[in-house]
């Protein structure tokens, strides 16, 4: 066969699905799962720790015996969050007999992508994305989110914002497209304040301009709202250095990169509250840290990009066990069947359930947890004004 | 523009661009050759000499010292396994222009490759304590840009104008052909502005990072910055890439501010064509004796 020929026909087979299917054979003595890990993109700060969590869960998992008795094994690919190489990654999986999914990137990749995942037939999780669109019809048969979207990010925020006073509020974003597009639907739903858009250029040397115009609007309070952990870094040095009275928060990804609090200058995240997805007042969350910290060690602290990837390989695995296949469309129907799963992220009670019509795990928003830094750059634990209710 | 913070940044921002365009004069002047591998220099020297601090628990001096070297030592390899080598086969500019591009995209995967893709911490050699100028506030990283800034343009401009090595070194930059013919020191002389571009790109990298740290994807808009502040500068005088930075920084900090810094982009795009489109030789030109 020729090399042209042998391209069409795996081509073929992953626009047809027929990859995602023969892989799924009943007889097969492995599970494969696709791990899409953004390492050395922009998502890296995300991507790296999430993508070492799924595959120490998956080790877990094949220690104790696997999936039905079949070991999980990984095929791994890295579209760099780049959207024109996400498809091609994903084919890619697909014809290596990948039987579901993990992707560890960007949300814009994957919407793109969300015809090819819907004609591959198998599960998608993306495990720590928050972009509520990405699980929006259509196109979303097979997609599954496990992070809190958006939405509820917005409406955490306005309790916080609402407990401090702050009627004005300066938005400072970077202003990559991705990230834009992103942060539409938290900009939508902080419709209780008065809101000031602010945008910086992801590779700003400085953030001062920026700053100075935040200063000049008054602002009560500063949500800087980027994936890019070098930009709120500098957003964060800037404003303790010329706005240091003025309450700043920012969004998920700080709180879970300790290796990025030591980038900024001393003293300068104290008073930051974050958005994080673990408290240790969660006994599963405490369960699964202790979990990680016997490979990682001892210094290991963990954050929701490890619990959250921890409960999508645990939910594909009760998926799996429960269709008592690796058939896309069975998996997929198990998967829809899970209700009232206890997460190992956020506060005690909550948890993810899915539905035909219910992609996004999140029942409710008590899967965020606000936290706030000390004068040593480090989480000293959940802010005290404001704690997300389970049952709003 | 009558916010004095603004003008902070404008002096902090406008040494570290106009540092990063010095190290390239020097290539351009001992070489007669762009240095496109500038950026990533400046980040490898930083980024490594933070891992050897974070990782290894070196001191920040002898970290600082080993990434200024390394900077050094990665000068002269470039020259003499990279540049040199290709145009000795007679492949003229362009190809070592695109040999010395590689370099810059090798040194950034090299420094993911083996120190990870991540962000890390500054280590500045030298910090000062923050202290309040007026209104404005001075962070720990102002102070040591400015006096190494004024000490390495001192000292390259005594260096090039008042020292016989220097007085070669541009001689062989002007005409390379013709120093030649006389039997100068080429090789000699380009490999020192090679090692001086990477000494000059060390400390400007390891002093900057100490703001909000350094990775691997700060190499190439690093490289552009001290680029465009030679094209904007010129190459007429050493203190070229001192204005040039300083034209800048003022873009930087200004366009962001009246304009928001989505502009930002756009609007050194518009500052880069104006002046190749109506004043390519810079600010200041080089003279030429009829």
């Amino acid at each position: 066969m020729t090399i042209a020929g042998l391209l069409t026909l795996t081509l073929g087979a992953a626009l047809t699905g027929c990859g995602g299917s023969s892989a799924g054979d009943d007889g097969a003595d492995t599970v494969v799962i696709g791990l899409v890990c953004d390492t050395t993109g922009p998502g890296a700060g995300y991507a790296t720790p999430a993508c070492n969590a799924t595959k120490a869960t998956i080790d877990e998992v094949n220690a104790d015996g696997g999936v039905d008795g079949k070991k999980i094994k990984v095929v791994q690919g890295n579209d760099e969050s780049d959207p024109t190489k996400t498809p091609t990654v994903i084919q890619k999986m697909v014809s290596q007999g990948a039987d579901a999914l993990i992707m560890l990137t960007s949300s814009a990749g994957v919407l793109q992508a969300k015809s090819l995942i819907e004609r591959t037939r198998i599960p998608v999780f993306m495990s720590v994305a928050a972009n509520p669109l990405v699980t929006e019809p259509p196109s979303n048969t097979y997609l599954y989110q496990l992070g809190t979207p958006t939405s509820d990010w917005a409406r955490v925020y306005c309790e916080a914002f609402d407990s401090l006073g702050a009627k004005k509020v300066a938005f400072l974003q970077d202003s990559s497209p991705s990230q834009v597009q992103f942060n539409q639907g938290l900009i939508d739903g902080l419709d209780c304040v008065d809101l000031e858009v602010v945008n910086g250029a992801i590779d700003a040397t400085d953030l001062s301009p920026e700053v100075a115009k935040i200063e000049k609007s008054g602002a009560d309070a500063v949500l800087v709202a980027t994936q890019n952990a070098n930009f709120d870094v500098l957003a964060q040095n800037t404003l303790h250095q010329q706005l240091p009275g003025v309450p700043r928060f920012t969004e998920l990804l700080l709180s879970s990169l300790p290796s990025a609090w030591k980038q900024a200058q001393p003293g300068a995240l104290e008073g930051l509250v974050g958005l994080a997805g673990t408290t240790d007042t969660n006994p599963k969350t405490v369960e699964v840290a202790k979990l990680f910290a016997e490979t990682e060690g001892a210094d290991f602290q963990v954050n929701n990009f490890w619990t959250q990837s921890y409960d999508a390989v645990q939910l594909l695995k009760q998926a799996i066990e429960s269709a008592g296949s690796t058939d896309g469309t069975k998996v997929n129907d198990a998967l829809q069947q899970i209700t009232d799963y206890e997460a190992a992220s956020g506060y005690p009670g909550f948890t993810l359930s899915f539905g035909k019509d219910k992609h996004l795990g999140a029942d409710g928003i008590c899967g965020l947890v606000l936290v706030t830094w000390g004068a040593d750059n480090t989480v000293t634990g959940p802010w005290a004004d404001y704690t997300p209710d389970c049952a709003a | 523009m009558t916010n004095p913070q603004l003008w902070i940044a404008v002096v902090e921002n406008g040494c570290f661009f106009a540092l990063l365009g010095l190290a390239f004069y020097f290539n351009l002047t001992g070489a007669g050759f762009f240095n496109f591998a500038i950026g990533a220099i400046a980040m490898a020297s930083a980024f490594v000499g933070s891992w050897l601090v974070t990782e290894h628990g070196l001191s920040r001096p002898v970290a600082g010292l080993v990434g200024v070297l390394g900077a050094v030592a990665i000068g002269v390899v470039m020259e003499l396994a990279v540049v040199r080598p290709v145009q000795a086969r007679g492949e003229g500019e362009l190809s070592a222009l695109v040999a010395v591009g590689a370099s810059l995209f090798a040194i950034i995967q090299l420094c993911g490759l083996f120190l990870g893709h991540e962000a890390r911490p500054g280590q500045p050699v030298w910090t000062t304590s923050p202290f309040s100028l007026g209104s404005a506030r001075i962070s720990s990283t102002v102070v040591p840009l400015v006096v190494i800034t004024a000490v390495l343009f001192t000292a390259a401009y005594v260096a090039l104008r008042h020292t016989r090595l220097g007085r070669l070194t541009r001689a062989i930059g002007n005409d390379t052909e013709a120093a030649r013919v006389l039997g100068l020191p080429i090789n000699t002389a380009r490999l020192l502005s090679f090692a001086a571009a990477g000494l000059i790109a060390a400390l400007a990298g390891i002093t900057f990072a100490g703001r909000s740290g350094v990775s691997p994807d700060n190499a190439l808009h690093w490289t552009i910055t001290g680029f465009l502040a030679l094209v904007i500068g010129g190459t007429g005088t050493v203190w070229a890439p001192l204005l040039g930075g300083a034209l800048l920084a003022l873009a930087n900090v200004f366009i962001p501010f009246y304009f928001g810094g989505d502009v930002l982009a756009y609007g050194l795009v518009v500052v880069a064509m104006l002046f190749f489109a109506f004043r390519p030789e810079g600010v200041f030109a080089p003279r030429v004796r009829v």
